[in-house]
């Protein structure tokens, strides 16, 4: 088992210019429209005078334990040993779109052509690329995700999770523990100071 | 579109659109013809008359019949979603994934398919079936239309083949008794496809199986019945078949509201209440007027009043008149049975809605 790759995100120097976004759509060529494998929302709590606004960069959060894997019929979806890198094997693919209801993250998403792409941390460039690519842990000069080369604030990391456990604080590290996902997320520090922003994975639903 | 809430962040979906709520339907649809199929077949020996026995034995082969049509559409329906259809065809080898229920799904299907196409040649050819001209043998005419050198060929081979091929009577109907739980199994898998995620509360483990399970049911029973209500008239049979799916249609709606009021009692889940509200605004009109009304109460209540009709105002139904308006009415009845089975699926799957990820 090689070392879990991930992502660590701060978004207490976020602004939201999407930047991250468009870098990614760039390098992988994903076609105009709605086929965003890196997105930002801005989520806003409280009223005024009380009111503030978090941005949120979100992608693949390459999980511990996949639901979109659990799901997927010809297991085209791999949580890969080498790297923890969750990827997609487009040519075994039948577009099916399970995956995309499985995933709480509304991370896969599928152009023209039906089949699932999504974030492979910058594995390699363009749609689904990354399958059969060498393991981050062993790739001479691994490639930065364009994401993080392009974030203006840097906000954004990406590193084996080890590496970006030296950029977090205690509070993101605890909360990471506790996080079924590969991805670091700082809290935010309110202009009082303490209110803590975090993206929660969903609680699974018991009916 | 969601209200939108402090502190959460709406997750889009819908990756399914018509056609997999048509697929769904229609898998609900096969099964219940192949359960109304058998069932009619066991209690044929049982029918008051030969009017009573010819329909029973009308309907099992009209459930037949429609179970193959309405599986082979749905699962075009299907292949018409996937990106890579082709790909879907190679299963048998590609479909590695057996904790999948879209595999568990495609296996129950195909066997299901096998069984009752094959079954479907044992109904309606062979030797013993020529000359026969019951509505449901129109198949029979189609076939034979086509001809080479005034021969029957597809007819023929076809009876041929049924002839060799069809088991003894006694294990016929024990391998379509067995096709009947594999009908089940394909009505209660497309509930089982959506519940087996946990991102959706609309999509409950609780809830959908049995609501799906019945509405299938229902449906496939409405199919078939109204075929033999629609090419031979009214019979003892198409009325006793009605007030058993009026039993379906009271459990299936008594299903739906206690699903519903679980729902809306959820209100630490901001999901649940979007789904509530989404049913009330957005979805208001295919889900309380077209599954609830047209699908449900209404066809209880036209069953509630021709049978109410015809016991206490002792009306002569062998009346023409009386005939057809009542024939008209089984058949209305019926189709709006279907309508409210396909609006069922059409709002599971364009009112679900996942739940937020939340900003804490």
């Amino acid at each position: 088992m090689g070392e879990q790759w991930g992502f660590y995100f701060d978004p207490n120097s976020c602004m939201g210019c999407n930047a991250c976004a468009i870098a990614c759509k760039n390098r992988h060529g994903t076609e105009a429209g709605h086929v965003d494998w890196r997105r930002v929302e801005t989520v806003s709590t409280g009223e005024f005078p009380d009111y503030q606004e978090t941005n949120v960069s979100l992608s693949c959060m390459h999980c511990e334990d996949p639901p979109c894997v659990d799901v997927c019929p010809t297991n085209a979806i791999e949580k890969r040993e080498s790297d923890g890198i969750v990827t997609i094997d487009r040519d075994e693919c039948i577009g099916c779109r399970y995956c995309g209801w499985a995933c709480p993250y509304g991370a896969p998403q599928y152009g023209e052509e039906g089949l699932m792409q999504k974030c492979n941390l910058c594995l390699d460039k363009g749609p689904g690329a990354g399958a059969d690519a060498e393991s981050k842990n062993t790739q001479d000069d691994p490639l930065e995700p364009a994401c993080v080369d392009e974030c203006v604030g840097e906000a954004l990391h990406a590193g084996p999770i080890g590496e970006l456990m030296d950029l977090a604080s205690d509070a993101a590290a605890r909360k990471f523990e506790q996080n079924p996902t590969s991805v670091i997320v700082e809290p935010q520090t309110g202009e009082e100071g303490q209110a803590a922003a975090n993206v929660e994975t969903p609680i699974p639903y018991q009916g | 579109m969601l209200a939108a809430e402090s502190g959460v962040i709406w997750v889009p979906r819908v990756h399914w659109g018509l056609f997999i709520a048509t697929y769904l339907f229609l898998g609900g649809v096969s099964g219940g013809s192949y359960v109304t199929s058998v069932s009619a077949q066991l209690i044929r020996g049982r029918a008051s008359s030969d009017v009573e026995w010819q329909s029973r034995d009308e309907t099992s082969r009209w459930g037949s019949l429609l179970s193959v049509v309405a599986i082979g559409v749905g699962t075009g329906a299907l292949l018409y979603h996937l990106g890579a259809p082709l790909r879907a065809l190679t299963f048998a080898w590609n479909f590695t994934n057996y904790g999948s229920w879209l595999v568990i799904g495609t296996w129950l299907i195909v066997i299901f398919s096998t069984l009752a196409t094959l079954d479907l040649v044992w109904n309606f050819f062979g030797s013993e079936k020529q000359g026969r001209t019951s509505g449901s043998f129109f198949v029979r005419r189609i076939l034979g239309w086509i001809a080479i050198g005034g021969e029957p060929v597809v007819l023929n081979l076809l009876d041929r083949f049924s002839d060799i091929t069809k088991p003894p009577q006694k294990l016929h109907t024990a391998i379509r008794v067995f096709g009947a739980f594999l009908g089940m199994g394909v009505i209660v898998y497309t509930s089982m496809l959506l519940s087996d995620l946990w991102t959706c509360p609309l999509w409950n483990r609780t809830y959908l199986p049995p609501l799906f399970l019945m509405s299938g049911i229902s449906t496939g029973l409405a199919a078939t019945v109204a075929m033999p209500a629609i090419f031979d008239g009214l019979t003892e049979t198409v009325h006793q078949y009605s007030l058993a799916d009026d039993a379906l249609i009271v459990v299936e709606l008594g299903i739906l509201l206690a699903f519903y009021n679980f729902l809306q009692g959820r209100t630490g889940c901001m999901a649940s209440q979007a789904t509530v509200d989404s049913l009330n605004s957005v979805f208001s009109m295919p889900f309380w007027v077209g599954v609830v009304g047209l699908g449900l109460l209404t066809p209880l209540a036209m069953s509630l009043v021709m049978t109410g009709a015809s016991a206490l105002f002792d009306l002569d139904e062998r009346s023409h008149t009386w005939h057809q308006i009542f024939r008209a009415g089984y058949v209305l009845k019926y189709s709006l049975v279907l309508v409210g089975g396909f609006f069922l699926r059409y709002v599971i799957i364009f009112a679900a809605v996942k739940l937020p990820l939340t900003v804490a």
